[in-house]
């Protein structure tokens, strides 16, 4: 797969612009920001306006599992490109349960309509991960499981993306001890290409912005957990505007200590930075507002796989999880070494006895007369 | 309360990013001879590029301020200054509440966005025959 | 689970357990061990004073020999020096102290500890390249040798490595190194690393006898 190809009759992004109302030149201002935003350069950043301007619309259907609707929130809060450019003009948008007005069963047969007009084609966005003990039983909407829903629309679709660390990593749903047997997207689809778009929520530009290069150059460059490497290629610490002091040695100790309130770095705090990959230090939330260490809060690690279970958002991360009772088990092996210690001892001053009383009884001994 | 403003962070200028003025200079250049050979467009963005503050205001400096200034009011608004040097354009896109979406330079006789498009102006002309007629 | 939360949870855990029933077993088998007992008339009353004499004076060599030692004496000097400055000077390390003690104390720039864990390996590379190439050190040599240098420079390298985020993504770098520290623990008190706790018992042992015989060091 290269590049999920349109649905029957589909306007192209320029078209549709210019259909609902929008000149040209919103178009290439659309096309742009989001350049920028993905990074292109510039010879790329030309062919996506040639890509949007000729490319039909692909159709894209939106499944909402084991989640709570935090990803579409922050979906909602996309400044450049915005979730309105995005789903009127740039995609067409079949299904997705909390945006479109249709419900019931009138929602669910429009859904079966435009995957059949464009089977094999059409792009495959989920988020929530899916329980799949007792065929999928703890995840039913509209008399059908999660699991069964997943497998039936993942087969015609061009191209899947797990939105959020529940799909993408099987996020809160599968952290210990995992009650439903949650697990991602990537786990039970193996025959399609599946972008992981993870995050607690995703920042919401990477969503927008991965949809566009979806469509207009196929599958980016992923990482080792299928995230497209433009936003994911960097840990939050490589990029943090506290980093100077990190290397400086200048820590904050406590939320409100002295060095909290200079900007010191909140590594002793249990910042996560620098073992998470994401954007937030470059392209921040809300419109480019802040990100969380410059509220003055560290890292959670929240893209990453496994963050919840980690356990230790206020640990260093260079601590070790001693959980509870490291104390006492370090006690017994102190015992353990000691009662070791004693009984070699033992052995090596009998061995030295017996040795003596040997010698002592060799003919040649003065005392073995 | 403190502000994230009264927070000292001291953002270290690197001087890298004042290098980087110079190399950009004669990247502008071959573009503009390029341009003026086969017509090739040339586009930077600024936020590729590791500019600092320092760097980025030393380049706007050098680049100038030409004949024209024009704003375009779509998706929020954008400005268009053609620099000292005729054919290197700056354009800074914002949106709606006038944050920024992206700074480039373009190389080239006009920049794409204010060329009016063959299809809008289809689009106009049949606004404007309708307004026509409902005068008549 | 993923190999960072295996390095810093159970592996460092296991790794802890051995490293102290190790040493205690070893400390207490030797101090245990018996000693001839010495009818002599003590020259001095203080052992105590001349075990630690010992420990401090022996950390210096002797002018006789300080021309054709001076490169090992170095080397050796700056590797061992390296290696407190970089195991209790780095902050990262000192929380992880603090994570297990409860002690802690103010921690020194990371640029300064990067210049001193590169020139530590330096130092650790030279020693291997001598052992290697002198003939008499070399035939003294054996295994233990080579794998204690091995675990001390294992956690030097990727202690760098992921400093500098050469060689992968920094979470897997980072579990690689807790790795190699959890080796090392779990190895110290088994093969020659043991000098760690044994140097001051075996000179201390020395002075302390030298005091007692009057004679002079
Ligand atoms: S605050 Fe966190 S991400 Fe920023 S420099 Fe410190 S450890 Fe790194
Ligand atoms: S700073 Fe860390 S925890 Fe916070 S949103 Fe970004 S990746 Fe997630």
């Amino acid at each position: 797969m290269s590049e999920p190809s349109p649905a029957v009759d589909e306007p192209t992004v320029l078209e549709s612009f210019q259909q609902n109302g929008f000149s040209r030149r919103t178009f290439l201002k659309f096309c742009a920001a989001t350049a920028s935003l993905l990074a292109l350069p510039a010879a790329e950043a030309a062919v996506l306006a040639e890509n949007l301007a000729t490319k039909p619309r692909p159709t894209v259907i939106y499944l909402s599992f084991q989640e709570c609707t935090g990803c579409l929130e922050s979906l909602t809060r996309s400044f450049s490109p915005t979730l309105e450019h995005l789903i009127f003009n740039v995609v067409s948008l079949a299904y997705n349960d909390t945006l479109q007005a249709a419900a019931g069963e009138s929602a669910e047969a429009a859904r079966e309509d435009a995957m059949r007009k464009a089977w094999g084609k059409y792009v495959l966005v989920v988020d929530g991960a899916i329980p799949r003990p007792l065929d999928g039983a703890y995840c039913v909407v509209g008399g059908k499981s999660a699991l069964a829903s997943l497998q039936h629309v993942a087969e015609g679709a061009a191209a899947v993306i797990a939105v959020g660390t529940c799909a993408a990593f099987g996020g809160l749903p599968l952290a210990n001890p995992n009650p439903t047997g949650a697990v991602a997207v990537q786990d039970l689809v193996r025959d399609k290409p599946v972008i992981n778009l993870s995050g607690c929520p995703p920042i919401p530009e990477i969503i927008t912005g991965s949809v566009v290069y979806l469509l207009s150059f196929g599958v980016p460059e992923l990482d080792e957990h299928r995230r497209p490497k433009v936003f994911f290629g960097n840990t939050i610490h490589d990029r943090c505007y506290r980093r100077p002091f990190y290397d400086k040695g200048l820590f904050a100790t406590s939320f409100d200590d002295e060095g909290a309130r200079n900007g010191w770095c909140l590594y002793e705090l249990g910042c996560k930075g620098p073992t998470t990959y994401n954007s937030c230090a470059t392209m921040k939330w809300n419109g480019g507002t802040s990100f969380p260490i410059e509220s003055g809060h560290g890292c959670l690690g929240c893209s990453e796989p496994g963050f919840w279970d980690r356990g230790d958002f206020y640990h260093p991360l260079s601590t070790g999880r001693w959980g509870s009772g490291m104390g006492e088990k370090l006690a017994v092996a102190a015992v353990a070494g000691a009662v070791l210690g004693g009984a070699a001892a033992v052995a090596g001053r009998q061995r030295q006895k017996a040795r003596n009383d040997a010698s002592t009884q060799h003919p040649d001994h003065p005392e073995a007369k | 309360m403190v502000t994230l403003d009264q927070i000292a962070i001291v953002v270290e200028e690197d001087d890298a990013s004042n290098r980087m003025v110079p190399a950009l200079l004669r990247e502008l250049l071959d573009a503009l001879d390029g341009f003026l050979r086969d017509g090739t467009r040339h586009c930077l963005d600024l936020a590729t590029l590791p500019l600092g503050h320092a760097g980025r205001h030393a380049l706007e400096e050098a680049l100038g301020q030409g004949e024209i200034d024009a704003r375009v009011s779509v998706l929020g608004s954008s400005r268009v200054r053609e620099t000292a040097f005729t054919g290197i354009w700056w354009l800074r896109h914002e949106d709606d509440n006038g944050a920024l979406l992206c700074e480039q330079i373009e190389v080239t006789d006009l920049p794409e966005i204010l060329r009016a498009d063959r299809g809008d102006i289809e689009a106009a002309s049949a606004r404007l025959a309708a307004l026509a007629a409902s005068l008549n | 689970m993923d190999l960072l939360t295996f390095a810093r949870g159970p592996a460092l855990q296991w790794a802890l357990v051995i490293f102290v029933v190790g040493t205690i077993w070893r400390l207490i088998g030797i101090l245990l061990l018996p000693r001839k007992p010495d009818f002599n008339e003590p020259r001095s009353t203080h052992p105590w004073r001349g075990a630690l004499g010992l420990i401090v004076r022996r950390t210096v060599p002797k002018r006789e020999f300080a021309g054709p030692t001076a490169f090992g004496n170095t080397i050796g000097y700056v590797f061992h020096f390296g290696l407190a400055i970089v195991v209790f000077g780095f902050v990262p390390h000192i929380l992880f102290i603090r994570s297990l003690t409860g002690l802690h104390w103010p921690g020194l720039p990371s640029g300064v500890i990067y210049v001193v864990g590169a020139l530590t390996l330096a130092a650790l590379v030279a020693a291997l390249v001598r052992r290697l190439s002198h003939p008499v050190l070399r035939l003294l040599s054996n295994a233990d040798d080579y794998l204690s240098w091995l675990v001390t420079a294992a956690p030097v390298l990727t202690g760098l490595m992921a400093a500098a985020h050469w060689g992968g993504p920094y979470p897997r770098l980072l579990a690689i190194h807790v790795l190699s520290v959890c080796v090392l623990l779990a190895w110290l008190p088994f093969g020659k690393l043991m000098h760690v706790f044994l140097v001051f018992v075996a000179r201390g042992t020395t002075g302390a006898l030298f005091a007692r015989k009057g004679a002079s060091t």
